[in-house]
């Protein structure tokens, strides 16, 4: 999972892969939701978490809109990478379950 | 079926640690004294199961409790602090203040309540710490050792900088959480403004923590979300709820017995006892089923030859179910001695209120009663105790200049005496104020003048309705509301009081109970065609009556002269409605009985003899009839009812008043 670059979106084919930028709080949010929103529209989206540093409440309840509007459209949403920090979120604000984060953590 | 048998056990824990608390009030009230230090040692044993089985049945806030006073008693068992006088109070606060918590756990409320918080902040506060903010705990349930925190921000709430993983960062540094995130309000991906809050959360906090800490977290959002924070209770299993209620009798008890409230729900519905008394009924069942075998041979081939053997078993299983019966009841029977355990403290507590000087005297605790007796004798004697103190023993001065020692002494005493126990309050104060008690029944109306009274008459005011001669009015006693109530309580009981006193040498009040109210004494008395049964205990005795020896008096009753006086005379024939009873009073017999403080004679036809009667309950089985204590099944399968003689007595006079 090298892909540290801060880069928006790899459109590849029809699976959406999101890299989730280092500081990933509200700030960002407004370049992040609309990549979001477009690759909810069904099918296979990937997100990459393995770079965040910080991030905030905001933030992750924008990850589970996305994640339920996802799986409501009937596509799926897997992960390629969730950092320390992602996981910490996830579990102090009681949404591990619902973001499903892989177990193995990347750096 | 898990609950069931957690509420068992916590039945057991209950009675245990009530048990534990007893002790330690008694080993705290001994090294008042000037005790053992050894004590200390018991104390902080009885404190410690405490803790460890609140932790362990799910309490929480008990456990917590204790904690600090093993804490405190921890460094009196090492020397660390000295054990004085303030100390003892704190502790003694502390274990009145865990029945209180035991008195809700059984209840099913919550535990904690203000002024454990406030004692619990004193306790750190012995110990040199928290104690600024512990002491001002204001609100009950500022302590606890978990919280449910329920917390929905505004949408807003995010905007003005203010970030829910930020807080929730802060909250996990209080403690252990569990959190819970509630996505109902959260808009589908499209209709979400990425700086609007929707989500809210459920959190469980375990940690002892305070309510302020958990509230200071959310200072800053308070305006800009819902929030509620609440002690997380263990709730008890309803059947632990339910669960028969040991006797932690406090002041709210005593004021329902005095009210004829059921205090009963208060009573412990259980009894310890101990394997000796149970191996001595399984030796005596094991006789009786040899005896039975015995008997047994008889049936198949009898001879005269045989019969002696025969009259002999009889004897055997007469003698062996006797000895059964009393061991049965022996089960029920507990020394007196849990009743006097309290009395100290109240002493203790009453004298040091009242700037009195007094020393308390107990003997005969080892003396047994039945337990229902016990529970319900415990309220009267208080009653006795605290009047003792507040209006019979005099202040030290008083003492002094009425040339006595200045420590008043009260002497507490219950013994045997033929088939029923006696217990007396004796103190060496005052005694009564005859001038006072005639001034103040004149002032009631009870009585015209005093003059030609006996002191006895006199003495006897005292235990009318509303009689009350306190100079000053104390939250003690002199309401009042006592010593009739005590003796309607004892009446109850199937006993009496009775008071004898000297003036400048004090006074005794004797109580005499029967030893059981499951089984009485009573002569067995034919009226008409039925047959009543009159307790023995209330029996002067028999008399038959020549026709002249009878008075009729205005307004209808009779009256006839015994022993120098006139006693009212109760024909039970007319009281019950019997039909064909001896009407002539030289046909019949006159019984003198004594209930309530007064002698009657009852007149019925004759006696059958004398029997022990198995009392059963005329109320549970029918209603209450007034009169009529209760009913028994007689040898010829037909039923007897008890006379109630104090009720009798009660209706006779009222009788007269109308």
């Amino acid at each position: 999972m090298g892909s540290k670059a801060s880069s928006k979106s790899k459109p590849t084919g029809a699976a959406a892969g999101i890299v989730l930028p280092a500081d990933c709080r509200l700030g960002a949010l407004d370049t992040l939701a609309p990549q979001l929103r477009e690759a909810a529209g069904g099918g296979a989206a990937t997100l990459d978490g393995a770079a965040v540093e910080k991030v905030d409440g905001a933030a992750m309840q924008l990850l589970v809109a996305f994640r339920r509007a996802a799986v409501t459209a009937g596509g799926s949403v897997s992960w390629a990478g969730a950092s320390e920090v992602l996981h910490e979120a996830a579990s102090l604000l009681g949404l591990g379950a619902e973001l499903d984060l892989p177990a193995v953590r990347s750096a | 079926m898990a609950n069931v048998s957690m509420a068992q056990f916590h039945q057991v824990f209950f009675e245990e640690s009530l048990e534990g608390l007893d002790n330690m009030e008694t080993a705290l009230l001994a090294l008042d004294e000037g005790g053992d230090k050894e004590l200390v040692h018991t104390i902080f044993r009885a404190a410690h199961s405490i803790k460890g089985g609140a932790a362990t049945f799910g309490f929480p806030e008990m456990s917590a409790f204790t904690h600090e006073a093993e804490s405190l008693l921890d460094e009196l068992r090492d020397g660390r602090r000295p054990i004085d006088k303030p100390i003892i109070e704190l502790l003694l606060r502390s274990v009145d203040c865990l029945r209180g918590m035991f008195a809700r756990a059984q209840a099913g409320q919550p535990l904690n309540d203000e002024a454990a918080e406030a004692l619990r902040g004193e306790l750190a506060a012995a110990m040199g710490r928290e104690a600024a903010t512990e002491v001002k705990a204001r609100r009950s349930g500022d302590h606890a050792d978990a919280w449910v925190i329920r917390f929905r921000p505004h949408p807003g709430m995010a905007a003005s900088g203010n970030d829910p993983l930020r807080l929730m960062r802060e909250l996990k540094a209080l403690g252990e959480m569990k959190v819970t995130a509630e996505l109902d309000k959260l808009p589908a991906l499209d209709k979400l403004e990425p700086g609007e809050c929707h989500i809210g959360w459920t959190i469980e906090l375990r940690g002892q923590t305070k309510r302020d800490a958990i509230k200071s977290v959310f200072d800053w959002v308070e305006d800009e979300c819902d929030l509620s924070i609440e002690p997380l209770h263990v709730v008890a299993p309803p059947a632990a709820a339910e669960a028969p209620k040991a006797a932690v009798a406090d002041v709210a008890t005593a004021r329902a017995a005095r009210e004829g409230a059921p205090a009963a729900s208060a009573e412990s519905s259980s009894v310890r006892v101990s394997i000796d008394k149970i191996d001595s009924m399984i030796d005596l069942v094991g006789e009786l089923v040899i005896t039975q075998s015995m008997l047994d041979q008889f049936r198949e081939n009898f001879d005269i030859a045989k019969l002696a053997m025969l009259q002999e078993g009889l004897t055997q299983l007469a003698r062996h179910t006797r000895e059964l019966q009393e061991s049965v009841m022996g089960i029920r029977m507990l020394p007196i001695g849990s009743v006097f355990n309290r009395f100290p403290r109240l002493v203790r507590d009453l004298s040091s209120k009242l700037g009195k000087n007094v020393r308390l005297d107990m003997h005969g605790e080892h003396t047994e009663l039945d337990k229902t007796v016990l529970e319900k004798i415990g309220d009267p004697l208080v009653h006795l105790v605290r009047n003792a103190i507040d209006h019979g023993l005099e202040m030290p001065d008083k003492r002094r200049a009425a040339g006595k020692v200045e420590q008043g002494t009260l002497r507490l005493e219950a013994f045997h005496r033929g088939g029923s126990i006696v217990v007396e309050v004796a103190d060496d104060g005052a005694g009564l104020n005859r001038e006072a008690i005639v001034a103040k029944a004149v002032q009631r109306g009870l009585i015209s003048s005093g003059e030609g009274m006996s002191d006895e008459a006199v003495a006897e005011l005292i235990f009318q309705p509303g009689f009350s001669t306190a100079a000053v009015t104390t939250d003690l006693s002199g309401r009042g509301v006592g010593m009739d109530v005590v003796r309607r309580n004892v009446a109850d009981l199937g006993g009496s009081v009775t008071i004898r006193s000297t003036p400048g040498k004090g006074s005794v009040f004797t109580i005499v109970l029967p030893l059981t109210l499951a089984i009485i004494d009573g002569l067995s008395a034919a009226v008409g065609e039925e047959s009543y049964i009159v307790p023995l205990v209330s029996i002067v005795e028999s008399v038959q009556l020549k026709p002249d020896a009878i008075r009729s008096v205005a307004g209808g009753g009779e009256l006839f002269r015994f022993r120098g006086e006139y006693l009212p005379v109760i024909r039970l024939h007319e009281v019950f409605g019997c039909a064909g009873a001896v009407k002539k009073i030289e046909d019949g017999l006159m019984i003198v009985v004594e209930g309530d403080g007064s002698r009657v004679g009852l007149f019925v036809d004759g006696l059958n003899g004398q029997q022990q009667a198995v009392v059963k309950s005329l109320e549970a089985n029918y209603r209450r009839v007034q009169g009529v204590s209760g009913a028994t099944i007689l040898a010829d399968g037909s039923v007897a009812l008890i006379v109630d003689i104090a009720g009798l007595v009660r209706l006779q006079s009222r009788r007269k008043a109308a």
